[in-house]
């Protein structure tokens, strides 16, 4: 057995001053359509949120920053690094975590062994600390009471974990997480941001605006492949401000409009004169987005 | 600790084979009920997991590293292949449709059928290369394509593992046909080896382009049932020799030689393509 160290060696002078993740004009097609369409952002530190309605294209960003698929054109850097050269390719996913979408994981294994499996894979070679390391990530996600149960046996969320275990392999500098929330009751959704929170950068996609206002420091927000907003959370509501208005009665004119418990009616849109005006919220922000880049 | 009242213990025989994952469904089941309650027996759990558990895996692990990898590299490639129930049911799979199909054939239709099994033959290779190209076939899925590890190693292992289960069954059922049912001409199970291996790495090399090596795989396919067809009709007979003639002649042997040469090469010149997938 070599003597490697658990977690992978960083190559000496590189510096990571660079942004951990950052894309210019990436472009992914399959077949005619365009997933991912000449996007050019970058993200991180911290926690970064995707949105986007289904087929956006956030899944195919997600695998291109997972060095999973390659792009058709454009530059990718990854921790400052280069993923379409061997070396620093294979240096980027030695610091990197990933959690598909739909993960796709054995049912006849343990979490335990499948994710001692994936350390095998990641290169921790050392059978007593990858081990530990095994257990650590288990018993970060809550998994202390059925590491040793087959997966096949578990609901989908406790299987969500396990996915989210094999991710958090050796403490990665880059964690992709592909709607990692997904099938989690309330209380592991609140382990996840602790955990989110304490990662380096994250880059996940979900359908959770409230995830996204309670633990991302950026959030970008994906449409037709293309990306539509960059920025801060408040900045994503801010697109709303003088734009939400409520009142007693439906409004035909509103982008949105829905009844609250409260017995009032909130519309998004164009305010009629003279409209009492309220305080926009992150959904209202998202909304808007993306009822005008519908039209 | 604990909230259990009774003094009884989970005995540790029991313990390690649920740990081992072979206690009766029944013990498993009182086992785990029991274990949620216990906070002595959950620590004794843990306890036999890292001493006997692992430790038996590990002496596993370095028996066969010592014997396949050398002493110095780690047995990572073995444990990626070994460790993939779902691999050697694609095997299973493999070993079933090279051999037990056209043993059917040939147990009912007679010289007909053995000429689809000769036909069917070379086609395990091709089956195999093709499956280790999917994600479904690793048992963490689409998770291994991030880790260092994703890359042709990994998939040239997963193919050896289901090749080396799929080749051996062929050539029994072979010998079985040979000596039960028909005469197989020897010069054939050699004649084989080329073609198999050039359909193979043609499906391989397919890998590091943006093909799909399912798609790749099902075309070589049809092409060699209809290369060999076409051979064996322009001669107007359909049995094994004028098959052994054909697949054994000078021109297709050269030919299965230069194809496979040059599949392999290219898929090492081009063997980053398959560590960065452009298909999806
Ligand atoms: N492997 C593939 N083959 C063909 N088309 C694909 C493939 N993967 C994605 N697409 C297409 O690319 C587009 C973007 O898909 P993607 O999975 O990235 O969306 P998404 O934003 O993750 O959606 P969701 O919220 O439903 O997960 C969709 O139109 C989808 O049909
Ligand atoms: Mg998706
Ligand atoms: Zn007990």
């Amino acid at each position: 057995m070599t003597s490697r160290p658990v977690t992978g060696p960083t190559v000496p002078g590189v510096v990571t001053a660079a942004p951990p993740l950052s894309f210019a004009g990436v472009t992914r097609s399959f077949g005619r359509s365009r997933a991912v369409d000449a996007v050019s952002l970058t993200a991180g530190p911290g926690v970064v949120g995707l949105l986007g309605p289904n087929g956006a294209g956030k899944s195919t960003l997600l695998r291109i920053a997972a060095t999973v698929l390659a792009p058709d054109r454009g530059e990718v850097r990854l921790l400052g690094l280069d993923p379409s050269r061997p070396d620093e390719r294979l240096e980027v996913r030695r610091r990197l975590g990933y959690l598909p979408q739909a993960p796709g994981l054995y049912p006849g294994f343990t979490p335990f062994d499948l994710v001692d499996y994936v350390a095998v894979l990641k290169e921790h070679t050392h059978a007593a600390r990858r081990r530990e390391e095994v257990r650590r990530v288990l018993v970060s996600v809550g998994l202390e009471d059925d590491m040793h149960r087959k997966i096949r046996r578990l609901s989908g969320g406790t299987r969500q974990r396990v996915a989210l275990a094999a991710a958090l392999l050796g403490d990665p500098d880059l964690l992709v997480l592909d709607e990692p929330a997904t099938g989690l009751d309330p209380e592991q959704r609140l382990r996840l941001r602790s955990l989110l929170s304490q990662a380096r950068t994250v880059v996940m996609a979900t359908h959770h605006i409230a995830e996204v206002s309670s633990v991302c420091h950026e959030v970008h927000v994906v449409l037709g492949g293309r990306v539509h907003f960059s920025g801060p959370p408040a900045g994503l509501a801010a697109l709303a401000a003088g734009r939400v208005w409520e009142d007693d009665r439906p409004d035909p004119r509103a982008v949105h409009s829905w009844l609250t418990p409260a017995g009032t009616h909130r519309h998004v849109g164009e305010p009629p004169a003279g409209a009492a005006l309220v305080a926009p919220t992150l959904d209202d922000g998202y909304l808007l987005l993306t009822a005008e880049a519908r039209r | 600790m604990s909230t259990h009242r009774t003094e009884w213990h989970a005995e540790d025989t029991s313990i390690a084979a649920y740990l081992a994952g072979d206690a009766p469904p029944v013990l498993a089941a009182s086992l785990e009920a029991h274990l949620l309650a216990c906070g002595t027996c959950r620590s004794r759990l843990a306890e036999l997991d890292a001493r006997d558990g692992t430790a038996e895996r590990d002496r596993a692990w370095a028996l066969l590293a010592d014997h396949v990898d050398r002493p110095s590299r780690s047995p990572w490639l073995l444990r990626s292949t070994v460790a993939t129930p779902a691999l050697l049911r694609a095997a299973l799979v493999a070993v079933a449709l090279v051999g037990l199909v056209p043993l059917l054939t040939a147990a009912t239709a007679g010289e007909r059928g053995l000429v689809a099994l000769l036909v069917a033959a070379p086609l395990a290779p091709v089956v195999a290369v093709a499956l280790a190209f999917r994600a479904e076939v690793d048992p963490a899925g689409q998770v291994s394509l991030a880790t260092p590890a994703a890359g042709l190693r990994l998939v040239s292992a997963r193919a050896l593992v289901v090749a080396g289960a799929a080749l051996p069954a062929a050539y029994l059922v072979l010998a079985a046909v040979d000596h039960w049912w028909a005469d197989v001409p020897v010069s054939l199970a050699l004649a084989w080896c080329l073609p198999g291996l050039a359909l193979a790495s043609t499906v391989l090399a397919a890998g590091t382009t943006r093909l799909d090596p399912t798609y790749v795989a099902v075309s070589v396919g049809v092409g060699w049932a209809l290369v060999v067809g076409a051979g064996v009709s322009a001669r107007r007979r359909v049995d094994p020799e004028a098959f052994a003639d054909l697949v054994a002649h000078p021109t297709l042997q050269l030919v299965a030689l230069l194809v496979a040469v040059a599949a392999v090469a290219t898929t090492v010149v081009r063997r980053d393509a398959v560590a960065y997938r452009r298909t999806a």
